[in-house]
């Protein structure tokens, strides 16, 4: 049930991730203010979500489509936890 | 807000609905097993948190109707439509932006079609909500068309307001 | 024949999702302020994951139903984290970028005078 999907492709998009990870890593370590930390922070954790998925597909195991689950979730309440921690102190 | 309960039993059965979609849903591999599993804690839970849950009870059921076949479609297209926007824009060497914030009007009443409306908004063509206050929303856009509030409001949320006052009335 | 254009139409969805993934990031660290970033991360970066995921759905034969419903949590979700973060920051004192042009947020009177400023 599964397409051979040619080792170029897997090798690009590996690497694509890899670079837009480290774009939002970049942006998290060098932006001028906190809440530019916290926008790289959460683009990053969108972009290891969809990691997770593609990894699913590569070792062809269900168990990480739900640690992608949990994962979107957990970094969804952190994410919600740091705005509220910006706006007001904890 | 002002939207009217309805009864408890109504609202009961509609959070065992949605606990044991989601339950099977959650847990893939369909087995009978999960399923008797799922349905006892669907009621349980039912039991714990109706109230928290839902409003108006069974009558939300036409509302997901109106979501999947109304609003999914016109999202859908709005949001390939923004990130084509999005692409250009960044892709583009020399960046044309020319953000500013502007403020909208909505009409709608309940909170919840407020959230929708903020929702949909941040993934629409160049806005992104930035805050609420009452009737008015805050909206950054990142090329500004017009500026005052009755304009703003029909360029911005005008083709989801309609879908949401049908959905939420 | 129908898993085969299910397999290429899964492929294709996932190429696209990956380049939006970059765009995102790309976005990110080109644009000049807070709410600009933003904008391109957020609405980047969820058509990104969704088409990632739903790709990933239709490629392998029974995973569909979990990877719709995780796209359906990421679709509902991004956007209330990114309108928790910019509201935050824009009460918190960040300024937006010089360009800026109306700011109608900036006119009103603020309730909570200086509560959350940066010590």
């Amino acid at each position: 049930m599964r397409i051979e999907i040619p080792t170029i492709l897997w090798a690009i998009w590996f690497i694509v991730i890899s670079t837009a990870t480290i774009l939002a890593t970049l942006r998290a370590v060098i932006g001028p203010t906190n809440s530019d930390r916290v926008v790289g922070l959460d683009t990053w954790t969108t972009i290891t979500t969809g990691f997770w998925v593609i990894l699913a597909l590569f070792f062809f195991q269900f168990v990480l489509l739900s640690v992608a689950m949990v994962y979107a979730i957990l970094s969804f309440l952190g994410v919600l936890v740091i705005a509220r921690y910006l706006e007001r102190g904890l | 807000m002002e939207r009217v309960e309805s009864s408890k039993i109504s609202r009961y059965f509609y959070a065992v609905l949605i606990y044991f979609f989601l339950w099977i849903v959650l847990t893939y591999p369909f087995s009978i097993q999960e399923w008797e599993a799922g349905a006892m804690i669907a009621f349980l839970g039912a039991l714990l948190t109706y109230k928290q849950l839902s409003v108006a009870g069974v009558k939300n059921i036409k509302r997901i109707g109106i979501l999947l076949f109304w609003y999914l479609p016109v999202f859908t297209w709005e949001m390939v439509k923004a990130n084509i926007h999005v692409a250009g824009l960044v892709l583009n060497p020399k960046m044309p932006i020319k953000p500013g914030i502007v403020k909208i009007k909505t009409n709608l009443k309940s909170p919840v079609a407020r959230v929708w409306l903020a929702n949909s908004i941040t993934l629409t063509p160049g806005t992104l909500s930035l805050d609420i206050e009452g009737e008015y929303l805050y909206i950054h856009w990142i090329t500004v068309g017009s500026t005052d509030v009755e304009g703003a409001s029909r360029e911005i949320a005008g083709s989801f307001e309609k879908i949401l006052e049908a959905m939420f009335k | 024949m129908l898993n085969v254009v299910l397999g290429w139409l899964g492929t294709v969805l996932i190429s696209i999702g990956v380049f939006f993934l970059f765009l995102g990031a790309l976005g990110i660290f080109r644009l000049p302020d807070l709410f600009n970033r933003l904008q391109a991360g957020t609405k980047a970066t969820t058509l990104g994951v969704v088409s990632t995921s739903i790709g990933v759905g239709l490629l392998v034969k029974g995973w569909l139903p979990f990877s719709v419903a995780l796209a359906v949590f990421l679709l509902m979700t991004n956007p209330i984290s990114s309108h928790a973060v910019a509201r935050a920051s824009y009460r918190a004192g960040v300024k937006p970028y010089h360009g800026t042009s109306p700011d109608e947020c900036a006119k009103r009177n603020l309730d909570f005078s200086g509560e959350g400023e940066e010590k």
